[in-house]
């Protein structure tokens, strides 16, 4: 039995509707040399039962966080996710990842966009959210792309190197191609210095400066400050951030944010393998008409009843594609729900409680792992959450390769992978070479560096070992 | 109902009051009227250029969003900078309150008179 079920007559059929004899002849508008010619080396058909047996021979070599402790964190948080989640998730109601096309007949689902809605914003200190991005890279794109919207006649776009570098690689490709100027800030002691922010801008008209707080590194900046530097200076401020950073952290919506978004993966959902990720844009309400994708709503019927319905469409897919804010025209609807389901579970004090848990279990971990010889934090004053960077005595990725091969923990985040990660596209950089900037006035070794997440899902006896672990590594 | 016989009209529902070298724009009474409810208008700014027959702005309703078309050419002088938040402006006074630019006059499209264009709408409906 044939994988595709087209029977030779099929082919035939479609062949001679087509007007062509033979599928080499379909084909023949390709070049021969890129054409592939011979057998392809997938060894010989093997049964259903063998081949199930083969995938999972293959599956049980991966590495997963699942069976071993991981410290691996980098924008993909592991916070505990409990069983009720993957229940209601599976439900035949929700089990798509789409936004339905036909929107009001599915009242549950738009319910749980509304609810997704109004969680975000409350916690973001928002005017309105909509109903989920892509990912997280995503996310910040569009919110910069907003912001140019908004802000006419600007042609620049600030961006602290403390954004994850996906985001900034992501905002390259995308400004590349529209003629605007991305200008890179350089990190000093961990942070994004708001005096950089009118030095980076000069004469420039710019629409926005995107930062993250806590950033890549895991410091917490000081948005009041950034926010207050962008604003004097006519730009928007974007800040990316980790929602569950919001447990304890001041929403940035009220320090001065004027769009706040970001990767959202951490509540309700598993890194998976990197991805899906939700993303979330949340915004002030007198730009919502410049925001992406969709928005629920609240109405009535014509009984009188609660509906809710999707209150604005934009234009991507259904009419006037012309004027599309973007060209995302869809949400991330099944991890959202998943992280709408999260946050009901834990509820307004397990989330703080779930915040508490992270603070004080990496703090610990960090204070514990600057005690060793050779290793130090790398931002010492600087405030963290659940992440934090430490300075290694050997390269970062040989600590991480002896951490899962000598002792079965995937390490940290290597800090050389985040200049590589935000690639060479950034036209204009502000200042030094290296990603992590300066500490005292001297630049950081980038491939030095390890990023630790440190949550929930992390025991005190995975501290003990990690800890156990750098001991021997040095 | 005749439209105002001082007033020029495009095919596609737009007005101008031409007065020497300006004229002020909006769309017009039957235009508004089909839309119904208006919910969002958006317009360009004073300085920015618009050439006729192109999109200047455009005009969201419970029914559809449409795109503006400018009857003229020429450069922005005034925007009708309150009307976006008094909307009904446009259903109730189309011709007056409802105005939504004027305009630096630098050229004009295929415009019609009063008459054709009520002969226009009278055919379409």
């Amino acid at each position: 039995m044939h994988y595709v079920q087209n029977t030779d007559a099929d082919r035939k059929a479609m062949l001679a509707t087509i007007g062509v004899d033979s599928i080499d002849d379909l084909m023949a508008q390709i070049p021969e040399g890129c054409r592939f010619e011979g057998e392809l080396d997938v060894g010989p058909a093997l049964t259903e039962d063998e081949l199930v047996r083969h995938m999972k021979a293959l599956a049980s070599r991966n590495v997963s966080p699942e069976d071993r402790p991981s410290f691996l964190g980098a924008g993909a948080y592991r916070h505990f996710c409990p069983a009720m989640i993957d229940h209601l998730m599976y439900r035949t109601e929700f089990w798509t990842a789409y936004t339905p096309y036909q929107p009001e007949a599915s009242q549950g689902t738009l319910r749980t966009i509304l609810e997704w809605q109004t969680m975000m914003t409350r916690l973001t200190g928002t005017g309105v959210c909509n109903a989920s991005m892509y990912d997280g890279a995503t996310a910040v794109v569009e919110a910069v792309m907003m912001a140019l919207r908004i802000q006419r006649n600007t042609d620049t776009v600030v961006v602290s190197k403390g954004l994850h570098p996906d985001a900034r690689g992501c905002l390259a490709t995308y400004l590349r191609s529209i003629d605007v100027t991305l200008i890179e800030v350089d990190l000093v002691d961990g942070r994004t210095p708001a005096d950089a922010i009118p030095a980076a801008m000069g004469d420039s008209a710019v629409a926005a400066v995107a930062i993250q707080s806590p950033n890549v590194y895991g410091v917490v900046e000081d948005i009041k400050s950034l926010a207050d530097a962008a604003h004097d200076k006519d730009a928007l401020c974007v800040v990316a951030a980790d929602p569950v950073s919001m447990s304890l952290l001041e929403a940035p919506g009220k320090l001065g944010a004027d769009m706040v978004c970001g990767e959202a993966t951490g509540m309700g959902n598993p890194p998976w393998f990197g991805g899906p990720g939700v993303g979330y844009l949340c915004g002030r309400m007198d730009h919502v008409r410049q925001m992406p994708a969709r928005i629920a709503g609240e109405t009535t019927d014509h009984d009188g009843n609660r509906a809710v319905v999707l209150t604005f469409q934009t234009r991507e897919q259904h009419i006037r594609r012309t004027k599309a804010t973007s060209n995302i025209c869809t949400s991330q609807q099944l991890m959202a729900l998943r992280a709408t389901i999260w946050m009901t579970l834990l509820g307004k004090e397990g989330f703080v409680e779930l915040g508490k848990v992270n603070l004080s279990r990496a703090h610990h971990a960090a204070q514990r792992i600057a005690a060793l010889d050779g290793y130090e934090l790398a931002f010492p004053g600087s405030h963290f959450f659940n992440e934090f960077t430490i300075r290694t005595p050997i390269p970062a990725l040989e600590v991480n390769r002896r951490l899962l091969e000598e002792h079965g923990i995937i390490g940290g985040f290597n800090g050389a992978r985040i200049a590589q990660c935000a690639g060479a596209s950034v036209a204009k950089t502000a200042g030094a070479g290296n990603s992590a900037g300066t500490v005292n006035g001297t630049p950081l070794a980038d491939d030095h560096l390890l990023i630790v997440a440190v949550t929930d899902v992390n025991t005190p006896a995975e501290i003990d070992k990690l800890v156990a672990a750098l001991e021997t590594i040095r | 109902m005749s439209s105002p016989a001082d007033l020029k009209f495009t095919s596609s529902h737009e007005w101008a009051r031409i007065e020497g070298d300006v004229a002020t724009i909006g769309i017009t009474a039957h235009a508004a009227e089909s839309l119904s409810d208006l919910v969002f208008l958006e317009l360009p700014e004073v300085g920015d250029s618009v050439t006729a027959g192109e999109t200047f702005g455009e005009i969201e309703s419970v029914k559809a969003v449409s795109d503006l078309k400018s009857p003229i050419s020429g450069e922005i002088a005034e925007v009708n900078a309150s009307l976006p938040d008094n909307l009904s402006n446009v259903n109730n006074d189309p011709y007056g309150e409802g105005w939504m630019l004027k305009i630096k006059l630098t050229g004009t499209g295929d415009l019609l008179d009063a008459a054709a264009y009520d002969k226009l709408v009278a055919d379409a409906s």
